[in-house]
């Protein structure tokens, strides 16, 4: 089927063709079996279209409006798309922070001898003595 | 009363006034609405907002186009904006766009539509919003070409173009239907 009189087909449904364009259609419909044939699914396919039954929303429409706009209007508008990017942002913070958690945590197994919470963590033995000033840990020995 | 006699009445806060014009073009919205998005609780919410943006900006209607089309054109907005939002999220976790995705008939449809509806349905979500939406206003809605140009703040020419290659489309969607009609 010629490309350029298909074109001219679909365009005569919606605007007005010039009369050189409408006279190669009505030539071309009377020589193509083809383009009279898709002149008719066209056709038929737009009434199809154009006679559907119009849907409707659910019972006590006019009243969801009104208690949404006594609400404030803007329940699940704007701050809704807020949440929803905020909880996004952090869900991608967090995978990335659970997955590096992890694998610090096989590393610091994997290169210490024992499991342990102290060895997955990297928790550096330290006496009470490293930790408190001597003077003050002596005195606390002392006081024992 | 008037159309023009509820919008004053609304301009002054009549909550009455604006349920009443809510009702009168609920309809027109629902076709909008449902028709770019599908039944569901989508389409009631985007309904809702419509009505609402309207509310809260009726001093800005001049009423330079009917009430209808004004609605309408929110309506249509509200819907493409929620279409992006929706192919967004599903590329979060999917490779498909939701036109490639199938859609699952729902048991509520099968109350509501025939199979003939259910098959026009989901051959319109299979098309990408931008003909979507010139195949819902101007054939299904009965727009005049230069009113879907437009609602949608498109040119004519763009209308012309969508609408053919969005016909061809929706014409192989749609073949086994044409073909039993046809017989």
């Amino acid at each position: 089927m010629n490309e350029s009189l298909n074109e001219l087909l679909y365009r005569s449904f919606d605007t007005t063709l010039s009369d050189e364009e409408q006279q190669r259609l009505d030539e071309g419909l009377k020589q193509s079996e083809g383009l009279r044939q898709e002149y008719d699914r066209l056709k038929t396919m737009r009434r199809i279209m154009a006679e559907q039954p119009q849907p409707d929303f659910m019972p006590g429409f006019a009243d969801r409006v009104l208690q949404r706009l006594e609400d404030g209007g803007d329940a699940s508008g704007d701050a809704q798309l807020f949440f929803e990017a905020l909880w996004l942002s952090f869900r991608r913070m967090g995978t990335v922070a659970l997955l590096l958690l992890i694998a610090a945590i096989s590393y610091n197994i994997g290169s210490s001898d024992n499991v342990s919470l102290r060895s997955a963590f990297n928790i550096p033995e330290t006496t009470m003595e490293e930790i408190i000033e001597p003077d003050f840990y002596q005195e606390l020995e002392s006081l024992r | 009363m008037t159309d023009e006699q509820l919008l004053q009445a609304c301009k002054t806060g009549n909550t009455g006034a604006f349920k009443e014009l809510v009702m009168r073009y609920q309809g027109q919205v629902a076709a909008t609405v449902i028709s770019m998005l599908g039944p569901g609780p989508e389409a009631d919410d985007v309904g809702q907002e419509t009505f609402i943006r309207f509310y809260k900006s009726i001093a800005k209607f001049r009423g330079d186009s009917s009430l209808g089309t004004y609605l309408t054109r929110i309506a249509m907005n509200l819907s493409l904006n929620e279409l992006k939002r929706r192919k967004k999220k599903l590329s979060r976790f999917f490779s498909k766009t939701p036109e490639e995705i199938d859609i699952v008939d729902r048991d509520s449809d099968k109350k509501w539509y025939t199979d003939e509806a259910r098959i026009i349905r989901k051959s319109l979500q299979r098309l990408e919003p931008d003909f979507r939406s010139v195949i819902v206003l101007r054939l299904m809605e009965g727009y005049s070409t230069q009113e879907t140009a437009d609602i949608l703040g498109i040119p004519v020419g763009t209308v012309l173009s969508r609408l053919s290659r969005g016909q061809k489309k929706l014409r192989e969607n749609l073949a086994p239907l044409l073909r039993e009609s046809h017989e």
